[in-house]
């Protein structure tokens, strides 16, 4: 088992966003969060990082518990809603930033190799603020290329792609998941992955105020 | 300590990969300057008494200025989360941070503190004293301002709290840093030296561990 959420409960902004949330993740698998927006997908990746603590309940990346993990980067790779790219650094800086920070090893020629994938090669020199949503995507996703973690966390990796890319992008999950990896991926819409398998996660109607209210009035 | 090697090398990449930070800095300093002398007019006497307090008031506000440059871009973009989330620990984020800043803060001052003595007719022997102050007071003003940074983040909606809760620390800084002790004796320079390096001593864990818990408050 590459990943094992137990009992999860998570009150956020005097809501409850999960209430005795399980889930498993084995190898050679894709699961995907599907559910509205404010559902809580972007939130269970957190939790799964470490970013926030659930309230009671467990995660566990290989059998250890996050808490646990000294060296997170090399547990799990993950792209969060946000892109993380800085606009005074050009595509090839920041990439190349990326892999010193998580302590990937690259040399030049391999990092032409990855960027042709999603067909940025010619933007290698490119400051990232002249780029488009899409393209700044795109260079976020050519992270996953440069990486050898097992388990990718995905937070709407499919937002502004468009269908080539998005084509591609599920080559390589797939390409992902014949190795001994494992993925775990978040969208609003259904991204319609043949092998990806789905969670549906829905929106709780239970507010943590009013359940403190009900109380108070009972004493 | 890779780490540490890793994250000051991306701060300073990321500071001086374009020069805004320290043009702001260097265009606020010149500006304020000339704001005060064409508002106080031309007498000299009057200029020279007034330039020591001048270039700290200038100087505590473009620090707080400069500052929210360090924290707001790494906010906005995701990287604080992400550098959070590949393993780096608040305390070694806060404290590259500060170590850039104030390099960033101090090549400018190199030169605005000397440019301001012309300004000011003063003679270049007389601004040692406010150089060698400024120097010994900027670590500790720097990790306050950076905290004061932080918290600006957190306090999205209402930010006249930030300098509610974070102007007063500036204050014993400032009185021990500005005190002329020529004029009445308070201190010798090397009871300034040691005031201010003992400030800076209390500062450093302080801002270390509230820097801390204010990144991880962040993603909250």
């Amino acid at each position: 088992m590459i990943l094992e959420i137990n009992s999860i409960y998570l009150y956020r902004n005097k809501k409850q966003i999960f209430d005795n949330f399980n889930l498993k993740l084995k190898k050679k698998q894709i699961l995907l969060l599907v559910g509205e927006n404010g559902v809580g997908k972007s939130s269970l990746m957190d939790m799964i990082v470490g970013l926030i603590q659930p309230n009671s309940g467990n995660v566990f990346i290989k059998g250890l518990h996050t808490n646990e993990i000294c060296d997170k980067k090399k547990f799990f790779t993950y792209l969060p809603h946000k892109d993380s790219l800085k606009d005074n650094l050009t595509v090839e800086q920041n990439l190349t930033l990326w892999l010193e920070l998580s302590s990937e090893y690259f040399n030049a020629k391999d990092l032409d190799k990855k960027l042709k994938f999603f067909g940025l090669l010619g933007l290698k020199k490119q400051l990232v603020k002249t780029l488009s949503h899409g393209q700044r995507k795109k260079v976020s996703l050519t992270k996953l290329l440069m990486t050898n973690t097992d388990l990718w966390l995905l937070d709407e990796p499919f937002n502004g792609l468009d269908k080539k890319s998005c084509d591609l992008l599920k080559i390589l999950l797939t390409k992902k998941i014949s190795g001994e990896g494992a993925v775990l991926l978040s969208s609003h819409i259904d991204p319609k992955i043949k092998e990806g398998k789905k969670v549906f996660l829905k929106k709780k109607i239970k507010n943590y105020n009013h359940r403190f209210f009900d109380t108070w009035e009972k004493l | 300590m890779n780490n540490l090697k890793t994250l000051l090398k991306r701060e300073f990449l990321l500071a001086f990969s374009n020069f805004s930070s320290i043009f702001t800095y260097f265009s606020f300093f010149l500006l304020a300057l000339l704001i005060f002398i064409f508002s106080l007019g031309s007498e000299v006497e009057k200029l020279q008494t007034l330039h020591q307090p001048i270039v700290w008031v200038i100087f505590l506000f473009s620090l707080i200025l400069i500052s929210e440059h360090f924290v707001l871009e790494d906010f906005a973009d995701g990287s604080l989360r992400e550098l959070q989330f590949l393993g780096y620990s608040g305390e070694l984020i806060f404290y590259t941070k500060s170590i850039v800043m104030l390099i960033v803060v101090m090549i400018p001052n190199l030169f605005l503190i000397p440019i301001s003595s012309v300004f000011f007719k003063i003679e270049f022997t007389n601004i040692v004293d406010l150089s060698i102050t400024i120097i010994l007071a900027a670590p500790t003003l720097v990790l306050i301002s950076l905290l004061s940074a932080f918290f600006s983040v957190q306090i999205k909606k209402n930010r006249f709290f930030q300098f509610i809760i974070i102007i007063p620390f500036f204050i014993p800084i400032i009185i021990f840093a500005t005190s002329p002790y020529e004029k009445y004796g308070l201190f010798d320079f090397e009871q300034k030296f040691f005031i201010l390096f003992g400030l800076f001593l209390i500062t450093l864990p302080l801002s270390l561990i509230l820097g801390k818990l204010s990144i991880k408050e962040i993603n909250n």
